[in-house]
């Protein structure tokens, strides 16, 4: 559990980048989450909101992106999604870190990601 | 409505920075730091308190106690004699660089050769936070049973040394410690797997030369 700390690492990172009046009028963000990361999206939005409350962030929604694991032989050249474990002992799927054809050990293509996509801003005026 | 993008939109992109900074900060003042994480209870402590008996001599080594609350790591390295700072994170499960930063600025850092940054107990959330540590280690013990790679394959790709430790126990309570390291050394073939007992000296030596403890 440390969505509280990556919402506020998100605060920071907006805050850094975009201008007030912009963040004032952000609606959405979206966000490109891998499957590696573990974080909770609920959990995620549920932070961000409370971090946000009383601030020019207030109102504004996370959207995700998933980025599913993609991963890449260091063999055979296989490159796609790997097998996952469902054993009922570890209560939830995990995906198997080595080559669903060959048994090697993988790169990850895809699958650690953990930043801002963009930001869907309300128009205004002083808008070019 | 219209979208923007922003120049870099990696969130954990200040705490990089910070890491870095950490890192030439160490290297400056010629410490090498070793992120010690793994599961809670596992021998983390234990280990370094193990190491220290043995290098005491010729190596300068300081630890920082990551804890979400309390002193009791701390007071146990201050008793071995190990230069120690205390770092409560209150109520985060993991350290971040920002902390170690912190850390730093209080140990003594032209005293010491090799840094122990004790992580919280917990094999999730400190996967995704660099501390500006040369080393990163994962510490597991047989009585969290046969599974923790498995079960966690983040940190277990990104560290390429793991401590399996409590072998001594592994016949009483029916763990085989050889299923974690082939899950390990499949998941990380470059990694590698190191069986100890930290309070029966096993396995100790073996550790303090993967870590190149020794080495100036
Ligand atoms: N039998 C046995 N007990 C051990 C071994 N290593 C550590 N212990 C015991 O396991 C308990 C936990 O050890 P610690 O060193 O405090 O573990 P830790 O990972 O630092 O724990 P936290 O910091 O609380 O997450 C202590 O009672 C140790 O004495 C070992 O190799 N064999
Ligand atoms: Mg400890
Ligand atoms: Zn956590
Ligand atoms: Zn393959
Ligand atoms: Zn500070």
């Amino acid at each position: 559990m440390h969505e509280y700390s990556i919402a506020r690492e998100l605060i920071d990172t907006l805050t850094d980048q975009v201008d007030e009046d912009r963040l004032t009028r952000t609606k959405k963000i979206h966000l490109e989450l891998g499957e590696l990361r573990v974080i909770s999206k609920e959990a995620l939005s549920q932070a961000f909101k409370i971090v946000t409350e009383d601030t020019i962030l207030n109102g504004a929604e996370l959207e995700f992106e998933e980025a599913s694991l993609v991963a890449r032989c260091q063999e055979c050249g296989f490159e796609g999604e790997v097998n996952y474990d469902d054993d009922l002992s570890l209560h939830f799927s995990v995906p198997v870190l080595s080559c669903p054809d060959c048994g090697s050990s993988v790169d990850i293509v895809r699958g650690n990601e953990l930043s801002v996509k963009s930001l869907t801003v309300e128009d205004s005026d002083s808008d070019d | 409505m219209h979208d923007i993008n922003l120049e870099d939109g990696d969130i954990l992109a200040k705490q990089k920075e910070l890491a870095k900074k950490n890192e030439d900060k160490l290297s400056l003042h010629g410490v090498r730091a070793i992120n010690v994480m793994g599961a809670i209870g596992s021998g983390k402590t234990a280990l370094i308190e193990a190491i220290h008996e043995k290098v005491k001599d010729n190596v300068r080594l300081g630890a920082v106690a990551g804890d979400v609350a309390g002193t009791d790591d701390y007071d146990r390295f201050e008793r071995a004699g190990i230069t120690a700072y205390n770092l409560n994170t209150h109520s985060d499960c993991h350290l971040d660089a920002h902390l170690v930063d912190h850390s730093l600025e209080n140990m003594p850092l032209d005293d010491l050769d090799v840094l122990f940054v004790e992580n919280v107990g917990n094999l999730v959330c400190p996967a995704d936070f660099p501390l500006g540590t040369d080393r990163e280690i994962v510490v597991i013990s047989v009585t969290e049973g046969e599974d923790m790679v498995r079960k966690h394959p983040k940190i277990f790709s990104q560290s390429d040394l793991v401590v399996i430790n409590k072998v001594d126990l592994s016949e009483a309570i029916g763990v085989n410690p050889e299923k974690p390291r082939t899950d390990y050394e499949e998941i990380n073939p470059n990694g590698r797997a190191i069986f100890t007992a930290a309070t029966r000296d096993k396995g100790i030596d073996e550790l303090i030369s993967a870590l190149d403890i020794l080495e100036n």
